[in-house]
């Protein structure tokens, strides 16, 4: 009974880091940007595809592969953000902007389904490696390299990010940028710069959860748009713009999905961790992290 | 934000949206100088069905290409008026309007799978259409639509089918006392695939000791808890209804936690697609699953050999399904007794070419065959066996095209070779 608890909890832990991993970037370009990138799943899905051609082409190993992939997709992050700069959020108000946000980001995120169908086909698409089927154990807990080496790609990211806003100069600024882009220009920053990165970075992440994504499972072109309730309730549930609450929501909705199927059953999964989510929602309508 | 704008935003999102919604493409729109005859139809281009979409799809056009070769239907040439559903079985109803009430075609193909397929039926009920439909289990249970023809080959136990052969052959070890997992996707599929396994169960008098669904893809992106909970009841036999990623997911759930049931498989969608194949490979040794092809000396089924032989020419031209096992040769052969019924009849009335069809039977690439007496629209013996993996040691696509490989384990009709028990699941 006790090993079938901890075998539950630890893939509930698992799964729970990577779903920290997808939300990360949108927690960043929504919380601090305020720009609400419906499209990051897309981005995702994008990331797991690039990785799935590296491995196939070159034979790349799916961790690497994501490594070289993310300069590609923060240089993209990084224009990107330029050009909705230069001709949404410069010419409107920050209601307006977040309202053509929605339709310009809407509009990627079916361009990114429409040109990974066209260029990939749209069968499942997934990677495997020589480490994908190993399962250590320990004692009664096994865990399986397929989902333990997301899991620990994930927490990295999450500190490399942590480390990074809240320890570097160029951090600092786009969380002062983010509180009051006003003030932050006062002292000397660049807020369209900082903002760039931000964008860029979170771009990369969605990069690196995409890697994650193919190697945990097979991804499809129109996943992202199935996957985007998820990734924005996690974001939310963290507290946007605090890569310590996405990791930790990310936990809670993944060991509260892993319990309730092992002990009320699969069909309640999602109901359950919406429930959670609502509950959370309503006692701290910031999220469980933001200040 | 002034009412202009946001006028013009709702406009750019309503344009976008009516690209997604109508994102397929729509063939022979244009008029010419005789007349064609327009066939209507929805499939998942896009999507988590994609890939039987798109295979389905090459199917049709070569058969409509092998009938304007010959000079067409009735002296005019066949053409093809579809749209993509992203597997998306809300958009079928609307799409089925349009193609009925705006472009006007003369019959139409059904979308692919039971939930689009039984979304569609009504559409077709309420304007009278012939309807063929490409691979649904049971989608006229609750409907009895007269003119709804079932290219699937499951038979008229559509329901209990699939599960009848997996525990028939479970029965065949001899073992007693046998009990059962059973695990579906929460979906129109899922649903009727429970109904059937617990149907099944009953009449094999098999203790059933777990029973879940599971949200589809991709909420469920672990699938390691479920199968834990299904390894913790100790079931001996693992029966699955899933599509392709819940497929693929389970299989490799299954070896990472160690659970080796004595059968596993059952109603898992997906495992005839090459791509699946060719992941999953050695992972697939000792999975039993219900298929409709497979290239072992017992299938003689019509023409298929030839059929699959233009298809996979073509398939690896155009980036589909390379196989071809699964739903192509049923879908030509549902495009193809239309063609004829038509020609036949001489008409385009639905009632007459229904009629026609209906008295006539199927006739193409897969046989032939009539429809079951009691008017459920499936066809009247089932051509449906199960298959045990064996020897795969590679992800190879070769693995997948030559005989022993994918052994026919039940009916016994069919039967190349005797099961594997206790399968020996996941084995090189």
């Amino acid at each position: 009974m006790i090993d079938v608890i901890l075998n539950t909890i630890v893939s509930g832990i698992l799964i729970g880091g990577f779903y920290a991993a997808c939300a990360i970037g949108l927690s960043i370009s929504f919380g601090m940007l305020r720009i609400p990138n419906i499209a990051h799943p897309g981005f995702i899905i994008a990331g797991g595809f690039l990785t799935y051609y590296f491995n196939k082409t070159f034979g790349l190993d799916p961790l690497l592969a994501g490594l070289l992939i993310i300069p590609i997709f923060f240089a993209f992050g990084f224009l990107l953000y330029r050009g909705y700069n230069r001709f949404f959020e410069s010419k409107r108000d920050e209601r307006e902007g977040q309202m053509s946000a929605l339709v310009l980001f809407f509009g990627v995120l079916m361009i990114i389904e429409a040109l990974l169908s066209v260029t990939f086909g749209v069968d499942f698409r997934t990677v495997t490696t020589p480490w994908s089927s190993i399962v250590l154990h320990f004692g009664s807990v096994g865990i399986c390299l397929r989902m333990a080496v997301p899991f620990l790609c994930s927490v990295l990211m999450v500190c490399i990010l942590y480390l990074y806003f809240s320890k570097t100069y160029l951090g600092l600024v786009i969380q002062a940028v983010a509180q009051d882009s006003m003030a932050a220009t006062l002292i000397g920053s660049d807020p369209r710069f900082a903002k760039s990165i931000a964008f860029g970075i979170s771009f990369s992440t969605a990069a690196y959860a995409g890697t994650l994504f193919v190697c945990l499972v097979p991804v499809e072109p129109s996943l992202g748009m199935q996957f985007l309730g998820r990734v924005f309730s996690i974001a939310i549930l963290g507290g946007l713009g605090s890569p310590l609450g996405t990791a930790v929501a990310g936990l809670i909705v993944g060991i509260t999905e892993s319990l309730t199927t092992a002990y009320i059953g699969s069909s309640w999964t999602l109901a359950v961790s919406f429930i959670l989510l609502l509950i959370i929602i309503a006692v701290k309508p910031t999220g469980l992290f933001r200040r | 934000m002034s009412m202009k704008r946001f006028g013009l935003m709702l406009i750019i999102l309503v344009v976008v949206a009516s690209f997604s919604m109508a994102g397929g493409k729509a063939e022979g729109q244009e008029g010419s100088d005789t007349e064609p005859i327009r066939i209507g139809a929805s499939l998942a281009l896009t999507g988590n069905l994609g890939s039987a979409g798109k295979s389905i799809l090459l199917a049709w056009q070569i058969c409509l290409e092998d009938w304007n070769a010959k000079g067409g239907v009735l002296g005019r040439p066949v053409e093809l008026v579809y749209y993509d559903d992203h597997s998306n079985a809300s958009e079928v109803p609307g799409l089925y309007t349009k193609l009925i009430t705006v472009d006007k075609v003369d019959f139409i193909q059904s979308p692919y799978g039971t939930p689009a397929i039984t979304a569609a039926m009504p559409i077709a009920m309420e304007h009278g259409m012939v309807y063929p439909g490409n691979a649904a289990l049971a989608a006229n249970k609750e409907f009895n639509y007269k003119y709804y023809f079932s290219f699937w080959p499951l038979g008229p136990r559509q329901v209990e089918g699939i599960a009848d052969l997996f525990f028939e052959a479970a029965m065949s070890s001899g073992e007693k006392n046998l009990t059962v997992a059973i695990l579906s996707e929460d979906n129109e599929y899922g649903a009727r695939v429970s109904e059937g396994a617990l149907e099944s169960v009953k009449k094999y008098g098999l203790k059933v000791v777990y029973n879940d669904r599971y949200p589809p893809s991709p909420a469920t992106v672990d699938f390691t808890p479920v199968v834990r909970a299904v390894q913790n009841t100790g079931a001996d036999l693992f029966f699955v209804g899933s599509f392709p990623q819940g497929t693929i997911s389970i299989i490799k759930a299954c070896k990472e936690v160690g659970y080796k049931p004595k059968l596993f498989g059952g109603a898992m969608t997906g495992v005839a697609y090459a791509a699946n194949l060719t992941e999953l490979g050695p992972l697939l040794n000792g999975v039993c699953a219900c298929c409709y092809y497979v290239p072992e000396p017992t299938i003689q089924f019509g023409n298929v050999e030839d059929f699959l032989e233009t298809y996979q020419s073509r398939a690896a031209v155009e980036g589909v399904d390379p196989l071809g096992y699964y739903n192509p040769p049923w879908a030509y052969s549902s495009m193809d007794t239309l063609l004829k019924a038509i020609e036949a009849t001489g008409s385009l009335d639905q009632t007459v070419v229904g009629d026609y069809i209906l008295a006539n039977g199927w006739d193409s690439v897969v046989g032939k065959g009539a429809w079951d007496p009691a008017g459920s629209g499936e066809i009247a013996e089932s051509r449906g066996f199960l298959v045990q993996w064996r020897g795969i040691e590679s992800n190879d696509l070769s693995e997948f095209m030559v005989p022993g490989k994918q052994v026919i384990i039940a009916p016994e009709e069919y039967q190349s070779g005797p099961m594997l028990w206790p399968s020996p699941l996941f084995e090189d």
